[in-house]
């Protein structure tokens, strides 16, 4: 054999002689996970397995893909919940087949829980997912931005107002712009549509859900910093935690 | 000392509880064989099992001399329809309480030992409702289609046969919601139906829908010739939820393998129901106070040593102390009916116990 | 295939018993890590409450109570008056109809609710969506508002699939865990609150299975040509399914019995279809920025099979995401040339409009994007007439008329006194 050639094939090799070539649909993420940071990658394994809901969520996993035969993402996309717990059962010696997940693959899962429903090892994929986002937000990891940037806005208007989708999102095109000419129609008259709601606390509220105390909104605020939100948004998107903050101090959440 | 006078007391008339009291009786030591059904031969006789794995044979080939020794010989007494309801005493001359069923008599009996043979009971697959079990047309168990193997007509609810059959493994095994032990024999069993299913109905479908294929030991060959000679499909995965269309069963999993997910369309589903302790066996450890594993099994004293019960002067056998084929039954009854024989020849000896 | 009629199932009744026995005790092995766990958790929280860690709001008579089968097997209180709405961010922020069609049922059943202004939203749409939360945060909002409920006296009602998911998991983490309890408690003192963990935790979904006899009562209109499937939303019965509410009588007590019980106690015809048990798509964070992966699952995998297979004419479910998502993702596949369409709205404006309240100043259809106009010509209600009326009541407010707004009748019940009084607006009767 060519020694290049073998020099080649064997700097695939991680540190420990495995070769992480990825599934198909990962070997992007497979070649991140080559190049990543090895402390960061076992900080992740640790915080995932620290976490107070670990235990009740990951217990071990025969691989019989009963959590994937009700995933709904899997329908259409390359996400496997089977394949998360496979990563996480065996992170602890490998954790590079965490990280490979932590970048792109967790953010397809649609939180809906049919896998945790079904699971004959009583494992919550889901859940395990949920708390793989959360530490990908603490760490800023590359695609956590790229996933949350369109998000930006409501990000904001959620932890300030503890309300994220209102009427006033109607008549820009932003978001929801598939919603069709409909969107357009409601948009035209929504000021007066949102006037003529019957519910007192909703009728002419046009930036939030429903109209929301001052004082509601600053103890939301305080709930946010105090429960280190604010900070771990500020590792992905620091110019959102920027606004909150400033709101905050102007609503004297301190 | 009358020890060797008193019969070995045999609860339960399966494999393991027949050939334990056939082989007692042929050391000329005699036996009351007490049997909570009408009827001797247990799950196999009662479910009517076609066949035997791994090769084919009639039920009856095996279980028919049994049964037929054991209802002929002068050495074994029978009672059916009764069960043990209490004991007392020591090994050599225990004092045994048994009741009809029917009539609720009780006859005191006394025996020099026990052998507890009480089976096993199918798992009700009615309690997993995802697999439509008893509420979707042509969902059924295999103990159900071993009973249409047998009639040599395997239909539909609507009598015509099916054209695609989707066999489930592990239904009620390996799953914390429900059993989570593996019932060892379920794997072969179906492999087995697969192949017989496909003598009968040569132009059928058949599919295999499995976590792990546990042909253990020699069953292995089951495994391959159902693929090889039969061009039966294996799929790795485990159903997610079976949906009666109202003409067809829509069986969802995925494919851990090859396929990814799929949804197929099948006229019949057969469920690889697992094993699980019946009522009988809770009754007997009641009755003679035995211990229970914590799956509801008989707990024997050391878990590699089934026959052992812990106490002096009763012996386990059978699937009672864990899931078993018919072929291992039948040791575990020849090997307890050994212990019950040794300790009444070391009591007429007087060998200090 | 129909449900709600069991004919086709050829099972004696005692069969049938057995069956439901069996399976609502495998369902309730069957979801969260075990059935056991989650009972040992409401004994802890009377230990706690007994020990003065906690002060539990008890579901009391004065409440009224219904009490309900869950999947656990246990009795759960189902309030059924002086309720403190909680309501949906995005129920409120784009499908206003939802809860102004439920306000209307009870205020047209004479049953006292608090409709207060000084709530957050549960903020785990956000969380399962993006990440940005934890469990501490989560918890410390769940537990602010439970306990401005407290305060106001009055039974928190959960209009949300995902607020009612997620507060049953907080629930179960400020219970079981001294860390989680203490930070908590410690981020509740800053905003001057107490530890108020209410003591069942109730679905407005379930508020209308207990009521949906009542509601049946004042039905207008004939329901029996009436088509209906239903979705449930995942995080009511998927995300710790033990406490949701089953019952034998519906279903055989296969599927959960709220939504699909109203749609049978209005006599309208109930239909099963193959993905029944698939989410809506929603996904939290794909309906926000992912909109193709939601829009074609909510297209390809409900809508399209519902229509299908059942031919139903209108598809009801009991949550924002659920409503959202199958409503708004039909314009893009109807664009292109797909034919299949349904109507979709929430259970509370499904009987709203067989309890004959007006489609568009009550039900609000118009923010709705599915055709519904033939759902209202086929349940008898003149569609044309009332949009006419609408669009006059609307000129009204244009022109400075203010709605009459739906109100609750009269309470029973005192605000707690020695609570921080925020704001009381309503009357109460003495």
């Amino acid at each position: 054999m060519d020694s290049r050639y073998a020099a080649k094939l064997l700097s695939r090799l991680g540190e420990d002689g495995w070769h992480y070539g990825g599934l198909p649909g990962l070997q992007w993420e497979a070649e991140n996970a080559r190049e990543g940071d090895r402390k960061t990658m076992l900080q992740v394994v640790e915080e995932l397995r620290n976490d107070v809901r670990f235990e009740e969520f990951y217990h071990a996993c025969i691989n019989c893909g009963n959590c994937t035969s009700m995933c709904p993402p899997f329908r259409l996309v390359d996400f496997e919940p089977r394949i998360v717990v496979q990563k996480v059962m065996h992170s602890k010696d490998e954790p590079e087949l965490l990280y490979q997940m932590m970048d792109q693959y967790i953010w397809s899962c649609f939180q809906c829980y049919s896998c945790w429903e079904v699971c004959p090892a009583h494992n919550n994929p889901g859940g395990l997912v949920a708390i793989l986002k959360e530490i990908a937000v603490r760490h800023g990891l590359q695609s956590t931005k790229k996933a949350l940037e369109p998000y930006s806005k409501i990000l904001y208007k959620i932890m300030t107002t503890g309300t994220q989708i209102t009427p006033d999102m109607h008549t820009t095109i932003a978001l929801f712009k598939d919603w069709g000419p409909h969107k357009a129609e409601l948009a035209k008259d929504i000021r007066v549509e949102r006037a003529a709601v019957p519910v007192e606390s909703m009728a002419g509220v046009m930036d939030r859900s429903w109209r929301v105390e001052k004082d509601t909104m600053r103890e939301l605020m305080v709930i946010q910093k105090e429960a280190g939100v604010v900070d771990a948004v500020s590792h992905t998107l620091k110019d959102v935690a920027d606004m909150v903050d400033d709101t905050a101090k102007e609503a004297g959440a301190e | 000392m009358k020890a060797p006078d008193n019969p070995v007391l045999v609860i339960g008339a399966g494999p393991a509880g027949l050939q334990a009291a056939k082989d007692v009786a042929e050391f000329g030591v005699p036996v009351l064989l007490v049997e909570r059904r009408k009827e001797l031969g247990g799950a196999p006789i009662r479910w009517s099992y076609h066949t035997l794995a791994p090769d084919f044979r009639p039920t009856e080939e095996v279980m028919g001399p049994l049964i037929d020794f054991c209802q002929s010989n002068k050495n074994v007494t029978v009672m059916k329809g009764c069960i043990v309801d209490g004991y007392s005493g020591r090994p050599g001359d225990f004092h045994v309480r048994i009741k009809d069923e029917t009539t609720k008599n009780i006859t005191e009996k006394v025996v020099s030992s026990i052998i507890v043979a009480t089976g096993f009971e199918h798992f009700d697959a009615r309690v997993d409702p995802r697999y439509g079990y008893g509420r979707m047309p042509n969902v059924i168990g295999i103990n159900e289609l071993e009973i249409m193997l047998k009639q040599g007509r395997v239909v539909g609810h609507d009598g015509k046969p099916p054209k695609r059959v989707a066999f489930i493994f592990c239904v009620g095994s390996r799953d914390r919601s429900t059993n989570p032990w593996c019932c060892t024999v379920c794997c072969g069993v179906s492999i087995k139906q697969g192949i017989e299913v496909k003598q009968l109905l040569p132009d059928s479908q058949v599919y295999m829908i499995y976590m792990d294929i546990r042909t253990i030991g020699l069953w292995e060959k089951l495994y391959w010739e159902s693929m090889e000679k039969y061009g039966i499909n294996f799929i790795r995965g485990r159903v997610g939820e079976v949906y009666y269309t109202g003409e067809k069963l829509l069986v969802k999993g995925e494919d851990t393998l090859v396929r990814g997910p799929f949804e197929v369309l099948f006229d019949m589903v057969v469920l690889a129901v697992g094993i699980e302790p019946g009522p009988g066996t809770k009754q007997a450890a009641g009755a003679l106070s035995l211990s229970l594993n914590e799956y509801g099994f008989l707990a024997p004293k050391i878990p590699n040593v089934h026959f052992d019960s812990g106490k002096e002067g009763i012996f386990l056998a059978g699937a009672c102390v864990a899931p078993m084929s018919v072929e291992e039954a039948l040791s575990e009854g020849s090997a307890a009916a050994m212990q019950a024989v040794k300790l009444g020849s070391r009591l007429m000896q007087k060998v200090p116990v | 295939m129909q449900l709600g009629k069991d004919e086709e199932l050829e099972l004696g009744k005692e069969d049938a018993k057995l069956l439901e026995t069996l399976s609502s005790q495998r369902k309730a092995k069957f979801a969260f890590g075990t059935t056991e766990d989650y009972l040992k958790m409401l004994e802890r929280m009377k230990e706690l409450e007994k020990k003065g860690e906690i002060i539990v709001h008890h579901v009391t008579d004065d409440y009224d109570p219904v009490g309900v089968r869950t999947l656990s097997g246990r009795v759960k209180k189902i309030p059924t008056r002086e309720t403190w709405q909680h309501k949906s961010c995005g129920q409120c922020g784009h499908i206003p109809g939802y809860i102004s069609a439920f306000y209307w049922i009870m205020s047209e059943l004479g049953v006292s609710y608090v409709d207060d202004t000084n709530q957050t939203s549960c903020t785990a749409w956000n969380y399962y969506g993006s990440g940005t939360s934890n469990p501490v945060a989560l918890s410390a909002v769940f537990l602010r508002n439970m306990h401005a409920a407290y305060e106001r006296n009055a039974y928190p009602l959960i209009h949300c699939g995902t607020s009612y998911g997620d507060y049953k998991e907080c629930r179960y983490l400020v219970v079981m865990n001294r860390d989680i309890r203490e930070r908590v408690r410690a981020i509740l003192k800053k905003v001057d609150r107490e530890l108020v963990i209410p003591e069942e935790l109730v679905h407005y979904s379930e508020w209308l299975h207990v009521m949906r006899q009542e509601v049946a009562a004042r039905r207008k209109f004939d329901m029996s040509g009436v088509k209906v499937a239903v979705h449930a939303a995942c995080h009511t019965y998927k995300l710790m399914a033990e406490d949701y509410t089953y019952d034998e009588n519906i279903l055989g007590g296969r599927r959960p019995a709220p939504t699909s019980s109203i749609a049978l106690a209005l006599g309208s015809q109930l239909l099963d279809y193959s993905n029944w048990y698939d989410c809506c798509g929603f996904g939290f964070r794909h309906i926000l920025t992912e909109r193709e992966i939601a829009r074609s699952f909510a297209y390809f995998r409900k809508i399209r099979p519902i229509v299908r297979e059942t031919h139903a004419d209108v598809l009801i479910t009991h949550d924002t995401g659920c409503v959202t998502t199958l409503d708004k993702s039909q314009v893009v596949p109807l664009a292109q040339g797909y034919r299949e369409t349904i109507p979709v709205i929430s259970d509370s404006q499904f009987a709203a409009l067989a309890m004959g309240a007006h489609p568009f100043i009550v039900c609000q259809l118009q923010w709705h994007i599915a055709d519904w106009k033939p759902l209202l010509a086929k349940m008898g209600i003149d569609w044309q007439a009332a949009y006419e009326e609408y669009k006059s009541y609307l000129d009204k407010v244009k022109g400075g008329m203010k709605p009459a707004f739906i109100r609750s009748p009269p309470r029973h019940l005192q605000p707690r006194p020695h609570t921080k009084a925020f704001r009381v607006d309503e009357p109460v009767m003495s």
